[in-house]
């Protein structure tokens, strides 16, 4: 052993030397990240600040994301709106990030849930865990991922687990993220992306992604998620609306079996008393020209849906 | 097991710590249960066959050593290579010729069904057998002395590090290694890390990078035009190299560690001034084993000039279809003997030329002429080896010209498209050209010195932040998507 001692003493001076530099990078990102105030950085800073107290919070994945717009809805009711919906989402994450909005701001009135979310269980793979690497010092943010993904823990005690987030990807968003905000531009409206982009739908491709279609359901650990949202607005006195959002009509197809859903919500909204709003038979849902794939909304898309959704929210609102 | 997985950054240093913490007496046996773990991660059963290819040349060898006359000792060398081609005719290639038949039967109306077999290619099976077999024809021809022990000899055959993919190491080299005991040496670890971190980054920072575009082009080749074509080709040169030698670098390096040599398989090939110079500096494993046991064999040079070609062209066209069982791999190696003899043929004629546009023997620019050539000679080829089919690349190589360049920028320069049609974002791209730029500016310095020993001469401090560099940009760049090394299919 003794004569291995020199090895052993390098090597972990070598291991400790690397975790040190690791945690200075680490350091030197969040710091970097916690300083940038547009695009979806800047939409976490505003939630960790306390910076957005807007009267109805919008919550979703990248369907909310590029599909409600809050200025339209502002327009339309008169109340201060907000989008915190995120890529890559479901309900999972989503519920920490409203609690931990909640923890940093003024409880909204009205949270609009997207919940278009067909055919799978919970994630248990975050996707993008480093926008929230900087806020994890918030308990319900921190626990509320763990309880998705157990070795989350990893990314708040484990930095070298956090190297392989820090891609080419990322450095261009950072990069990106850097000089908007130095220059003051924002892509996003109160959190919502607007989607510009042409149509790039292919069903051919969705065909040979699900060869027998893709049967919609509520996983059993959706459905506690959803139990959980309820009982978390309803302790909080905060109006939730359920929303499910249009698909372009071509992907029925698809999508068959879709009632039980439809069912779940419908049972949910009597005995519950969750307003539910389903968009999935809308005429939006007829035109091509509102969408930019079969199951995202362009900017056209978006605002039409809002307007419609703005007036369907007057009737809820006291 | 793949080196570029989990399971193998765990395994490797369980494997070095318990090497060096047993008697060296039974080393032996821990490094062939290591090996025949490694093997079995991928399937289990076909463990057999190294145990029936170890088997039957252990048994040849001390046969062809005890026997008195040269015809018994042909007939056990006629047993190990029908045995190990035996193995590698019904694994690799009974398919391809039955089907070749096949087709044969169709084309003249004779309704005869070939049969087929549906076996899973054994990874490395290629390599292992080659590697016995070198053995069995070194103590047939006297070069060597049978080796005794079956448990030192079924560690020559299934050493891991070299098990799948070489290189191909000689018993006369390997073989005395295992008698020796090695101490841990930092020097030997230092240096077995630097080369298999090296090795790492090639593969899957560079080559499983280059592999997404190649990949989406290659296996798509009828949607594409022009310059995609061109560029895909360009990087499977490098992606090809880079997975093949970072494989290499991976297993000199973890046999290093543990203090075993194994032979340089690669040497800057695309730094080669003429083919014959190339197959001095690619796959040299195997090209010496083909040299050893083929051309000379046939006969090599020393030969009338007619037999000669014959014998080169032979050669290459043994090594094509040791690479793989299609036509396309044939064909390969068909252009590379066609290369060799084409060069004999018109050598005179060529330095005439040279010597008219004053392009003389050492002038630098002279160098870049002959470097550009080769490497673009080697990339034509390189097209039937990567293509799906002879079709396919027949409409590859159709479909280059014109280049279509102002298409190409309008596609890099527009947002979004760039990732649909090419696989990889326009960032990524530009990444994966830098990538191959920084390898090649590093093989450049190794012109004179080693890049190893450059750092090794630098202070601790300089050492420690490339080694960290190369670290991080492995975790941070690579690519994870657990891709097999090329070679494999081999």
């Amino acid at each position: 052993m003794r004569k291995y001692s020199k090895t052993i003493y390098r090597t972990l001076f070598f291991i400790a030397g690397f975790l040190v530099l690791v945690f200075l990078l680490q350091s030197l990102i969040l710091f970097t990240v916690k300083r940038i105030n547009v695009g979806e950085f800047g939409v976490l800073n505003k939630i960790d600040r306390g910076g957005i107290n807007a009267d109805i919070i919008i919550s979703g994945s990248s369907r909310a994301y590029n599909g409600i717009h809050p200025g339209v809805i502002e327009s339309v009711t008169g109340m201060s709106c907000y989008n915190i919906a995120t890529n890559g989402t479901d309900l999972g994450v989503q519920l920490p990030k409203l609690k931990w909005y909640l923890n940093h701001n003024q409880k909204p009135s009205v949270i609009i849930q997207d919940l278009s979310q067909f055919g799978e269980d919970i994630s248990s793979i975050i996707f993008e865990p480093y926008k929230y690497l900087a806020f994890l010092e918030d308990d319900s943010l921190y626990y509320g991922l763990k309880r998705v993904n157990k070795r989350f823990w990893m990314h708040k005690y484990f930095y070298p687990s956090n190297l392989k987030y820090y891609n080419l990807d990322f450095y261009y968003k950072l990069a990106k993220e850097i000089r908007n905000s130095r220059n003051n531009y924002d892509f996003l409206i109160n959190g919502f992306s607007p989607a510009r982009s042409e149509w790039s739908g292919n069903l051919d491709l969705l065909h040979t992604k699900y060869p027998d279609g893709l049967p919609a359901h509520l996983p059993e650990d959706y459905k506690t998620y959803i139990t959980e949202l309820i009982q978390f607005c309803r302790s909080n006195e905060i109006i939730l609306i359920i929303a499910i959002l249009p698909n372009f009509v071509e992907i029925s197809e698809i999508i068959t079996v879709i009632d039980d859903v439809n069912a779940h919500y419908a049972t949910l909204s009597n005995e519950e008393d969750v307003f539910y709003l389903n968009y999935t038979d809308s005429i939006i849902s007829q035109e091509k020209i509102n969408f930019f794939n079969h199951t995202h909304l362009n900017l056209s898309g978006a605002e039409k849906l809002s307007k419609r959704l703005g007036q369907d929210l007057l009737k809820f609102i006291p | 097991m793949l080196f570029n997985s989990l399971h193998f950054v765990v395994f490797f240093p369980i494997v070095v710590i318990l090497y060096f913490s047993i008697p060296h007496r039974f080393r032996w046996i821990f490094l062939v249960a290591a090996s025949y773990y490694f093997y079995m991660c991928w399937k289990a059963e076909y463990i057999l066959l190294i145990l029936a290819s170890t088997l039957v040349d252990y048994f040849a060898g001390i046969k062809m050593e005890e026997a008195t006359t040269k015809k018994i000792r042909r007939r056990f060398l006629i047993l190990s290579l029908c045995s190990n081609l035996g193995l590698l005719f019904t694994f690799k290639y009974f398919n391809f010729f039955s089907d070749s038949f096949q087709i044969v039967f169709d084309s003249l109306n004779l309704f005869i069904d070939s049969p087929t077999f549906r076996l899973l290619l054994p990874v490395g099976i290629s390599f292992y057998t080659f590697q016995t077999l070198s053995y069995s024809i070194d103590v047939f021809m006297g070069k060597r002395k049978a080796e005794r022990h079956l448990g030192y000899f079924a560690l020559y055959v299934s050493f891991f590090p070299q098990l799948v993919a070489g290189p191909i190491e000689r018993s006369t080299r390997l073989l005395p290694q295992f008698f020796e005991k090695h101490e841990f040496s930092l020097k030997n670890a230092g240096d077995g890390i630097k080369l298999m971190l090296w090795g790492f980054f090639k593969k899957v920072v560079i080559a499983d990078r280059l592999a997404i575009l190649v990949n989406q082009i290659y296996n798509n080749s009828d949607l594409y035009e022009g310059f995609p074509l061109l560029l895909a080709t360009y990087f499977f040169a490098f992606q090809i190299f880079c997975d093949f030698s970072g494989y290499s670098d991976i297993a000199i390096g973890a046999a290093k560690v543990m203090g075993f040599d194994l032979m340089e398989n690669f040497k800057r090939p695309y730094y080669a001034k003429s083919i014959s110079e190339f197959w001095k500096r690619w796959h040299i494993s195997l090209s010496t084993w083909f040299r050893d046991y083929l051309y000379i064999p046939l006969g090599g040079n020393r030969v009338s000039k007619r037999r000669w070609y014959i014998n080169l062209f032979i050669t290459f066209l043994v090594s094509g279809l040791w690479h793989g069982a299609n036509w396309t791999f044939v064909i390969w190696g068909a252009i590379h003997g066609f290369y060799l003899i084409f060069a004999i043929w018109t050598g005179k004629i060529m330095s005439k030329v040279y010597n008219f546009f004053r392009l003389f023997q050492g002038s630098w620019i002279r160098k870049f002429v002959d470097v550009f050539l080769t490497f673009h000679l080697v990339l034509f080829a390189w097209v039937f080896f990567r293509a799906n089919s002879l079709a396919d690349a027949f409409h590859i190589l159709g479909s280059i010209f014109p280049l279509q360049l102002g298409e190409f920028v309008k596609l890099v320069t527009s947002s979004g498209a760039t990732e649909a049609v090419l696989g990889l974002k326009n960032r990524e791209l530009l990444l994966s050209v830098l990538l191959v730029g920084f390898m090649e500016w590093i093989h450049l310095m190794q012109r004179n010195q080693r890049m190893r020993t450059f750092i090794s001469q630098q202070p601790l401090i300089i050492r420690w932040a490339i080694y960290y560099g190369v670290i991080i940009a492995l975790i941070s760049f690579g690519e994870y998507r657990m891709q097999e090394f090329i070679y494999f299919q081999f």
